[in-house]
């Protein structure tokens, strides 16, 4: 048993790679310094969020690397980073026949707490912060996702977890169960590494400090939020257009993103001096700075170009 | 188009999985090994050709069998794959019909079935034609045989089964209902086909595969013609069988079509109480955000206390996991319900019933991993079932990610599946000792709770757990559902079956030990010592599966062997290695001891070690069978036997007579195994020629020539001391609580023994011998020179033993005494005996009557006195009939001696008749037949003191018609006499109810006849035939004749031709032809009542007509029938109406009549009005359908007769 009380900790990642037996390679030399607070880990799908994810949480072995947890060697002292873990996984089922508090009751003594006393009032507490506790004696076979997906939550925080890992927790919920799962997410951050990977901008613009973005198993940006915003002033202009000169602006600008806006397309360019041709400036934000990096503009370069489409 | 479609992508979807191959790979290798393991011997030994239809139809009913309850999966997975993968969002919406969805994916599994049940065939022809079988077994390729099989066998196979297993899995939604419904099918064709077989077609008809009828058609029912020539048709049962089980295939698959709807299986009928409408979502509250302090900041503790207690949460839930859902406890409990009324049947031998005594149910109750029970087997596929569902249900529920990463270790987890697992199996024998104990209670039995707990949870439960936790670890270990519940059944196939392919040291097979065994005499003698050693090396063994099993725990997305592999790595800490070595350290030691008990303290022999040992011995020393050898006279014998010690000591004299005409310059000394047999020595000079250890021959060379006439005596010391155990078990021969041996088995004796040499064909030839028959001819004169321990010895013995025990041996007890704590006996034959007895040494209670100066004794345990009056009473019945009808007893003691055991078979050595425990326990007072077995029994074994120790046959064909035939016979004569006719009646129907049983007519005639059925049945059946026809003074004097001439035991020993001859001469000529249809052809007569119709006549006189039906047939060996003529004299018999309480009315008529054609009305007048009328009404003529000799009779009121009735009343 470690003290990990008092001293907030660090998560870090070095050169972690994995290739997966049919040769994919889900990730590729990634390094990343997490500090404690909530973390966004932003990528598209199939960007190797999950593999590192789940690389984390102990559930994935990477081929070559190291991840410590404070002191604690993740790779090798799973038990111990167990015990300072919370995960709430991308897809997850659960007992339909059982009732949610009985379930997590469950969970609770899987995670340590065994003490009956202590049992009732972290069940209690946590089936009050996700609102399940009217619906505590309902059997989870019949709850609706966003309940579900609360109770993974629930799960999750078992433990006053150092380390929370949530795996693309917002796809499901609705815009208000989204926000107040954001919310209590930031309430835990206050003490812990919080890891959210997730493909929704919004979700890392409003809450996390910092951010990473992942594509193709490589790391394209790592940054303060409100940085790589600000890095971009200037950078980013807009231009409405037709359809039918996308392919030709295409050849002359940067395009970072085009939009359809009612029936004109909005399209964002990357670049530093002014592309004239009616373009305006534009006020930057984390979906320009995510585009710019997909697009290979942003940053650290990397070979990878992609065309993005929507 | 669609149907196409669907179709198509199943049936390559299959064709693209491993398991599709695998599941064809193993039908392959089991029909392989089924023929070239099993088939091919009966086939050597002359049963069958080895590609007979027969024996391919047998092959490939064994592989469908099999197949039931490993290829569930094909059809399961092609009706709910959608569901589990939950592709079912996207097929269900699909435009396609639900015929062509179901119908695409039905026929996809069909013909995937038929793939793999192709591989039985392929598996037959390449035993047949690809490894170089020598061609005098086979006979010619014949494609019909083949084609026949693959039509009527595996093609109507593969749809019913597919069709019934994919029902069931369409409807529920779930693939492993298709492992239930091929579980329900085993159970229907493997067990209820061969329980339900007593009751007539039954059997053939419920076995969803075929299974049964062609197995009972192998088995007994086919001539051995047959067996080699007819091919399988589609007619009859089988017929019948195959229209019914493809209809209910039908039928299934067309209410699943009816049943079957597009829609999502949270919304599909039973799951209606959970809809989500009913739960409102629960609402949202703004108002404790940003409270900071909401969340709890309890932490969890870790450390060996919140291990335990996870261990116990774990495992409570896991076992409710299993225990509560249908196919757990409460299949459990129906199972065990299911057994004890399975009791029924067994508490009872030979229709009678047994005592419900505990040790006798818990012996019925309980069975080893490595026995074929059924009870067990189901258990075993249940365990491999649960253990399936424990270790994948987090996975499948998609709660894995979550709970893996929870703060447990692997072995909590692991233990907690098996500690699950181990409830549930204690839940089990918990139902199973209930039931019993009610069962036993409802029988007006008294349980032992004490031994019930003990057999259960002390004995069988160690075997289930052991079986338990290698299910788990082949599940943890192949990380692959189905794949793992095929290997865990390989795995247990193996067990089952490593005996038979050579793996019988039992060190080698998981689980397997020697049996233990309890009875109220012994106890559990020396059966449990060696049971604990093995059982304590199986689960060393088991503590280290364990810990692989942990190490290969599964709790994250790593598949690969190597990934698992590093995990394991990392999993390996100080405590694994030190519970590692500590296994190891048993294993080792345990395991050590074990072998240093069976193959260093015990001659460790492989079964065909022991045949190899038994042809070198005839090879080497078969000649020197017919040298003259001097002739055991007397022995001489001081037995010290130590119980407790498994110890006895021999000190012997035997005295030889040279009776032959030469000079004997040498003798031949036959010692047995196991035992030391030391200071051999002659009165006379004598050289050791040779001494052979290991075939244990010894030739000695007297100094002077033995002249015929004189005699020599030699000395010898047998020395036997039971230490440890062997593969087989502790030695039981000689136990604290109970001795029991035989002189043969220990004793030397002199000359070359016959009774080693190997018998079968299929042995004989691949060891290299000559061929000869199984049995010497009949006609083999030389052959009636010997007889087994024939020679007539008197014996002299001084036995002790402890001072609580009493000593049973050959001939009268002269004296006892006690010296120091132990206690002496001494016997002495009154006559001559066979050189066949035994010592017993016990805590015997005696029962002890008297017959005119011959002591009647029963030498019994304390606890069975239920039968001894009963006993006693037939004994002097026996004496009293066989001493008048045949001649003296020739000794002044007769005496039954039980020894433990659960049998209830007898064995009538001279004065001595030996009965298991289980001939004590029989209640014939219970028996709704009003039969009394044990007093029929205890006639025939007395009757073996003529039969057999009188007069002992050669040891050629036919010798069971002079032992077992006339002790039947002479029974039926004590019946009768003592008894009442009644009873007589009551002991020709059990022997008739033999007639129920299928079985081939062919056989040799009853003279050479070998088998059970010729000894015990028709032999004592024609017998008493013969006497109805000729008078019992005639058969009967026959019997003294034969008695007369053969009493001495003296070479030739007689043979079935002399009782004929004997017969032959009491018979009259009018008879001579039934005595040889009889005796010397196997005659079979087909008796028939067609129709009786009575008309009254006169006052007070009735005429009956009959129309009967005669006909006679004789079968040869093979089965080849001849049509005879018929001219015999066979009984009419007309009989009054039934009273209540009887079986047959008052006989108005019983003549015999020359039947000479095979159809005759027959016209009788009888006095008072009949009910029936009948051909043969006493069956004394060989026909086993007895239902049609007797007719009700129509009474013909005809116009003519009823004035004359008026005019009788009138006249009156």
């Amino acid at each position: 048993m470690k003290n990990m009380e008092s001293c907030p900790i660090h998560l870090s990642i070095r050169n972690v790679s994995k290739t997966y037996a049919n040769g994919v390679q889900a990730l590729s030399h990634i390094n990343l310094e997490i500090p404690p607070g909530m973390y966004g880990l932003l990528g598209p799908n199939g960007a190797g969020k999950s593999t590192l994810m789940r690389t984390l949480a102990t559930l994935q072995e990477p081929d070559a690397g190291s991840i410590h947890l404070g002191d604690i060697d993740v790779l090798r002292q799973k038990e111990e980073v167990r015990q300072t873990l919370g995960y709430l996984p991308q897809e997850f089922g659960v007992y339909p026949k059982v009732s949610a508090e009985e379930m997590l009751d469950y969970f609770a003594v899987l995670k340590g707490i065994t003490q009956r006393a202590s049992r009732k009032e972290v069940t209690e507490g946590l089936l009050k912060q996700t609102n399940l506790w009217d619906k505590r004696k309902q059997k989870l076979g019949g709850f609706s996702g966003g309940m579900k997906q609360r109770f993974g939550v629930a799960v999750a925080l078992l433990g006053n977890p150092k380390l929370l890992i949530v795996d693309e927790p917002t796809a499901g919920l609705d815009p208000a169960e989204r926000v107040r799962f954001l919310n209590l997410l930031s309430e835990v951050g206050e003490n812990s590494v919080v890891l959210l990977s997730t493909h929704i901008v919004e979700d890392v613009s409003e809450l996390c400090t910092n951010m990473a973005i992942i594509n193709k198993g490589q790391i394209l940006l790592q940054a303060n939020t409100q940085e790589a915003v600000m890095n971009l002033k200037g950078s980013i202009w807009r231009k409405l257009t037709d359809k039918a000169n996308l392919s030709s602006l295409e050849q002359e600008h940067q395009v970072i993103s085009a939009k359809l806006l009612s029936g004109r397309t909005m399209v964002h360019v990357y670049s530093e001096e002014h592309p004239g041709n009616g373009f305006e400036l534009a006020e930057p934000d984390l979906e320009d700075v995510y585009f710019t990096a997909m697009t290979g503009n942003y940053g650290q370069p990397q070979p990878v170009k992609e065309e993005v489409q929507l | 188009m669609k149907f196409r479609k669907i179709f198509q992508l199943e049936f390559s979807y299959g064709l693209r999985s491993v398991t599709t191959w695998l599941y064809f790979l193993v039908q392959l290798v089991l029909s392989f090994s089924w023929m070239i393991g099993n088939y091919i011997h009966d086939a050597r030994d002359g049963y069958f050709l080895f590609n007979s239809p027969i024996v391919i139809g047998a092959v490939t009913v064994l592989g469908c069998v099999a197949w039931l309850l490993i290829g569930a999966s094909v059809a399961g997975d092609a009706a709910a794959r959608d569901v589990e993968t939950r592709m079912y969002s996207l097929t269900y919406t699909a435009p396609a019909t639900k015929a062509e969805y179901l119908g695409g994916r039905f026929l996809a599994a069909f013909l995937l079935n038929f793939i793999v049940l192709l591989g039985i065939p392929l598996g037959i022809l390449i035993s047949l034609y690809c490894t170089g079988v020598e061609p005098e077994i086979m006979g010619p390729f014949r494609l019909s045989a083949h084609l026949t099989t693959f039509f009527y066998l595996i093609l109507p196979n593969a749809f019913i089964v597919t069709a019934i297993q994919f029902s069931l899995a369409a409807t529920t939604r779930r693939s492993m209902a298709s492992y239930l419904a091929g579980a329900i099918l085993f159970v229907a064709a493997f067990i209820l086909g061969q329980v339900l077989q007593k009751w007539g077609n039954w059997g053939n008809l419920i076995d969803p595969v075929g299974f049964t009828p062609i197995q009972s058609q192998l088995s007994n029912e086919w001539s051995p013609l047959e067996k080699n020539t007819r091919l399988l048709a589609l007619e009859g049962t089988l017929l019948l069988n195959r229209i019914i089980w493809m209809g209910i295939g039908i039928g299934m698959l067309a209410l699943t079509y009816f049943r079957f709807r597009f829609v999502l299986p949270e919304t599909g009928q039973k799951r209606k109480q959970v809809v989500l409408s009913d739960i409102p979502v629960a609402p949202l509250k703004w108002s404790n955000i940003g409270t900071g302090n909401a969340l709890p900041a309890i932490r969890g503790m870790f450390g060996w206390a919140t291990h335990l207690r996870q261990l116990r949460l774990l495992t409570q839930k896991s076992f409710l996991q299993i225990g509560r859902s249908f196919t757990g406890l409460p299949l459990l409990a129906a199972l065990a319900l299911f057994a004890v009324l399975a009791l029924e049947g067994n508490l009872k031998a030979k229709g009678v019933p047994v005592l419900p005594r505990t040790d006798y149910i818990l012996n019925l109750l309980t069975a080893p991993l490595t026995e074929m029970d059924f009870f067990y087997m189901v258990i075993v596929l249940l365990t491999v079932y649960y253990a399936g569902e424990l270790v994948w249900r987090e996975r499948e529920t998609g709660l894995s990610e979550m709970s893996h990463v929870t703060p447990v270790p692997e072995w909590v987890l692991f233990l907690s599946k098996f500690l699950a697992l181990s409830l549930v199996l204690v839940g089990w024998l918990v139902f199973l000792m209930t039931a019993a104990i009610l069962a036993q209670l409802s029988r007006g039995g008294n349980p032992e709770i004490g031994l019930y707990v003990q057999g259960f949870f002390g004995l069988q439960l160690v075997d289930c757990l052991l079986f338990a936790l290698l299910a788990l670890f082949v599940h943890v270990l192949i990380n692959q559902k189905f794949v793992a519940h095929l290997v865990a059944l390989l795995v247990y196939g193996f067990i089952l079956l490593a005996p038979n392919i050579g793996i019988e040291h039992k060190l080698l097979v998981y689980g397997a030990s020697p049996t233990w065994s309890f009875t109220n005499m012994a106890g559990f003698g020396t059966s449990l010592a060696p049971w604990i050693w093995f059982k304590l090396y199986w689960v060393a063994w088991a503590l280290l599966v364990g810990v692989v099993a942990k190490l290969l725990w599964v709790r994250s997305r790593e598949g690969s062997i190597r990934a698992r592999f590093q995990l394991a790595r990392g999993r390996f800490t100080r405590s694994t290695t030190l519970v590692v070595v500590i296994a190891a350290g048993l294993v080792g030691t345990l395991g050590s001891f074990i072998f240093y008990n069976t193959n260093v303290v015990h001659d460790y022999t492989s079964s065909s070690e022991a045949l190899e040992e038994r042809a070198a011995y005839e090879k080497r020393y078969r000649q020197y069978k017919d040298r003259p050898q001097p002739l055991l006279t007397k022995s001489k014998l001081h037995v010290e036997i130590y119980p407790e010690e498994r110890q006895v000591d021999i000190k012997g004299t035997y005295f030889l007579v040279n009776n032959t005409s030469v000079a004997i310059d040498s003798l031949h000394l036959t010692t047995t195994a196991g035992v030391q047999t030391t200071k051999v020595a002659f009165d006379r000079t004598a050289k050791k020629l040779l001494s052979d250890e290991k075939l244990r021959h010894h030739i000695y060379a007297l100094k002077t020539p033995l002249q015929p006439g004189d005699s020599l005596q030699m000395r010898f010391e047998v020395h036997s001391k039971a230490m440890g155990f062997a593969n087989a078990g502790a030695d039981e021969s000689v136990m604290a609580t109970s001795v029991n041996f035989r002189n043969y088995e220990w004793l030397p004796a002199i000359g070359y023994q016959d009774y080693r040499e190997l018998d079968d064909a299929g042995s004989r030839k691949e060891y290299g011998l000559s061929p000869r028959p199984m049995t010497a001819s009949l006609y083999d004169v030389k052959a009636r020179l010997t007889a087994p321990f024939a020679e007539r010895v008197s014996v002299d013995a001084v036995i002790g033993t402890t001072i609580d025990q009493t000593v049973v041996g050959p001939g009268g007890l002269h004296r006892t005494w006690t010296k120091g704590n132990r206690k002496y006996f001494h016997f002495v034959t009154d006559a001559p005996i066979k050189n066949e007895y035994n010592f017993f040494s016990a805590r015997y209670a005696v029962h002890e009557k008297q017959w005119k100066g011959v002591a009647i004794q029963i030498y019994y345990d304390p606890s069975q006195p239920q039968n001894l009056d009963r006993m006693v009473r037939s004994a002097q019945a026996s004496l009293a009939y066989y001493t008048q009808q045949f001649g003296p007893y020739p000794h002044r003691q007769i005496r039954f001696v039980s020894y433990p055991g659960h049998g209830f078979g007898n064995h009538a050595a001279p004065v001595n008749i030996t009965a298991q425990e289980g001939f004590f326990l029989l209640n014939p007072e219970k028996d709704e037949r009003g039969f009394d077995l044990v007093t029929a029994v205890v006639a025939h074994e007395i009757a073996h003191q003529w039969w057999g120790n009188q007069v002992d046959p050669a040891l050629t064909e036919g010798s069971g018609l002079l032992s077992e035939s006339l002790a039947w016979y002479s029974a039926m004569g004590v019946l009768e006499e003592h008894y009442g006719p009644a009873h007589l009646q009551k002991l020709l129907s059990f022997l008739r109810e033999e007639y129920e049983t299928p079985r081939t007519k062919a056989s040799v005639p009853l003279l050479q006849a070998t088998d059970w059925y010729h000894n015990y049945r028709k032999g004592p059946m024609v017998l008493y035939a013969l006497r109805q026809y000729m008078g019992k003074d005639r058969v009967n004097g026959a019997l003294r004749s034969l008695l007369k001439n053969h009493a001495l035991g003296k070479p030739p020993y007689p043979t079935s031709l002399d009782l004929y001859q004997e017969l032959k001469m009491a018979t009259p000529d009018s008879l001579k032809t039934l005595l040889h249809d009889f005796f010397a052809a196997n005659t079979f007569w087909d008796l028939k009542t067609e129709q009786a119709t009575a008309k009254q006549t006169n006052p007070g006189t009735w005429q009956v007509t009959l129309t009967v039906q005669a006909k006679k047939f004789v079968v040869d060996s093979i089965g080849v029938e001849t049509k005879a003529l018929i001219k015999d004299w066979v009984e009419i018999g007309v009989y009054g109406p039934v009273k209540q309480g009887e079986a047959v009315g008052k006989p108005l008529y019983l003549q015999k009549h020359l039947i000479t054609s095979p159809q005759q009305t027959i016209t009788v007048t009888v006095a008072a009005k009949p009910d029936q009328a009948g051909i043969d009404p006493n069956y004394l003529l060989v026909d086993w359908e007895l239902k049609d000799n007797y007719q009700i009779i129509k009474e013909l009121q005809t116009s003519t007769s009823k004035p004359s009735t008026n005019r009788a009343i009138s006249s009156r």
